[in-house]
């Protein structure tokens, strides 16, 4: 599955053991995708697949998975999406956790 | 052009009389300051200190000229002008928490006051006792921080910190017209947002709420539909409807935002406050450079380089907004009140405001 496709349904409602294996394949997108083609990725996100693309970011960041590529990707993706989608990641952690 | 005014170093509530002509207002701690403003400059007419702490909401009732203030010391007042002295009332909200804010109905004869007590307190004149008394409105699941009446006098719109969006019945028996059928404290309709509820709107002809909240969100609630906007800045913590289809919030990007119903559909215009010469170039962000030279600089030279200087007029979050007549006021926790005419958000953004 592309990384389209796992940010088009993100599994809000799905069991840890499901979130858990969906989480590692989208990870490992993420570290495998050149830094070139970040920019355009995430362009072509919309405002929903974007605020799940930024939980998967912060998600790894805090389980210190591949730190460094994800970092660039939350400063190519802040630019394009802006400070109100980590606004909503920080702020809605009760109910929309990946 | 906007016209800025530096009142004191910060504000935590402000409120102007019906002819703009006088400003009252709090700089963050227990007095009410009311000043004269003919348009230049300010004269301070009155300090009150009845409060003994932060006052948190202000409210001016245009057409009675009554003040109410709420504080956080969990008592109300209101103010009357006689002979040109203020004297206050104080009014038994009953609450074991602070307020957090208050807001007179249209037909000034009750006012709405939230609080951290996890309810609302509808406050009305009672003759036979001379003083003021409260009833409660609960259902709340943690403080309310946000009140606005619809124009019918009834409905009671609030914002509450359990992330949800509610409208009461706030109907006082004795108060209210008695062929209304909703009970006081009676749950019309309630939106579930993603996070706090930080200002809740009436549109002046009661058709539509708008509401703002601290996901960077705003939505416009009708009668059968929601329509829920996320936005790409930082969140909107205050509002105010110009008509019916003109909306202007601001926030901790500390730049008043507008946003248009076109086609049926609400959208985010843009910022007010933008510099008509220059177009501020984004640098492109290259952090690493950034940080070692910021922490390069602090070792050799003492000193970090990295100086930001703010782009708006507003130094800080802008937590006040209030429409006035043909422009509209914000204040800030700068201590700053800018008062930006209509003229200059139709030219800025080259729009129609109704």
């Amino acid at each position: 599955m592309s990384l389209t496709q796992f940010l088009e349904n993100p599994p809000y409602e799905a069991q840890p053991q499901e979130k858990q294996n969906i989480y590692e394949q989208v990870i490992n997108i993420l570290g495998d995708t050149a830094d070139n083609k970040m920019k355009d990725t995430c362009n072509n996100l919309d405002t929903d697949q974007q605020d799940a693309l930024m939980r998967y970011i912060y998600k790894g960041l805090e389980n210190n998975d591949n730190s460094l590529k994800l970092l660039k990707w939350h400063g190519v993706l802040s630019e394009v999406a802006g400070l109100g989608c980590i606004m909503r990641v920080m702020s809605e952690k009760r109910k929309r956790v990946l | 052009m906007a016209q800025k005014h530096q009142l004191c170093s910060c504000i935590s509530a402000l409120a102007f009389n019906a002819d703009n002509t006088k400003i009252a207002l709090s700089p963050n701690n227990h007095e009410l300051h009311i000043y004269n403003f003919d348009g230049k400059e300010w004269k301070s007419e009155a300090v009150l200190k009845d409060h003994y702490q932060i006052i948190t909401g202000i409210d001016w009732a245009p057409n009675t000229n009554r003040i109410v203030t709420c504080s956080q010391d969990r008592n109300a007042y209101v103010y009357e002008n006689i002979d040109g002295k203020w004297k206050p009332t104080l009014v038994l909200l009953r609450i074991n928490r602070a307020a957090t804010c208050v807001k007179w109905s249209p037909q000034e004869n009750k006012f709405a006051v939230g609080t951290g007590a996890k309810l609302v307190s509808i406050c009305y004149f009672d003759e036979e006792g001379d003083w003021w008394v409260s009833k409660h409105i609960k259902k709340h699941r943690s403080s309310v921080i946000s009140v606005s009446w619809h124009p019918n006098n009834i409905l009671l719109a609030t914002g509450s910190t359990d992330f949800k969006c509610r409208i009461f019945s706030a109907f006082i028996k004795g108060v209210d017209d008695p062929n209304e059928t909703q009970a006081l404290g009676e749950l019309i309709a309630e939106y579930s947002a993603g996070a706090w509820v930080h200002h809740v709107d009436w549109s002046p002809s009661g058709d539509c709420l708008a509401f703002t909240c601290h996901n960077s969100s705003i939505g416009f609630m009708y009668q059968n539909e929601t329509q829920f906007l996320r936005i790409k800045d930082l969140p909107l913590v205050v509002g105010g409807w110009i008509g019916e289809t003109s909306y202007i919030a601001g926030g901790y990007d500390r730049n008043p935002t507008l946003f248009q119903l076109k086609n049926d559909k609400w959208t985010r215009i843009g910022y007010v406050d933008q510099k008509s010469t220059s177009q501020t170039q984004k640098k492109p962000v290259n952090s690493f450079k950034n940080a070692r030279s910021m922490f390069g600089g602090m070792v050799d030279r003492g000193t970090s380089s990295t100086i930001t200087k703010v782009e708006t007029l507003h130094e800080n979050n802008i937590n006040q907004l209030i429409i006035l007549n043909g422009k509209f006021a914000t204040g800030g926790i700068d201590g700053r009140v800018i008062i930006w005419p209509f003229s200059l958000v139709k030219k800025t953004l080259n729009v129609d405001l109704n």
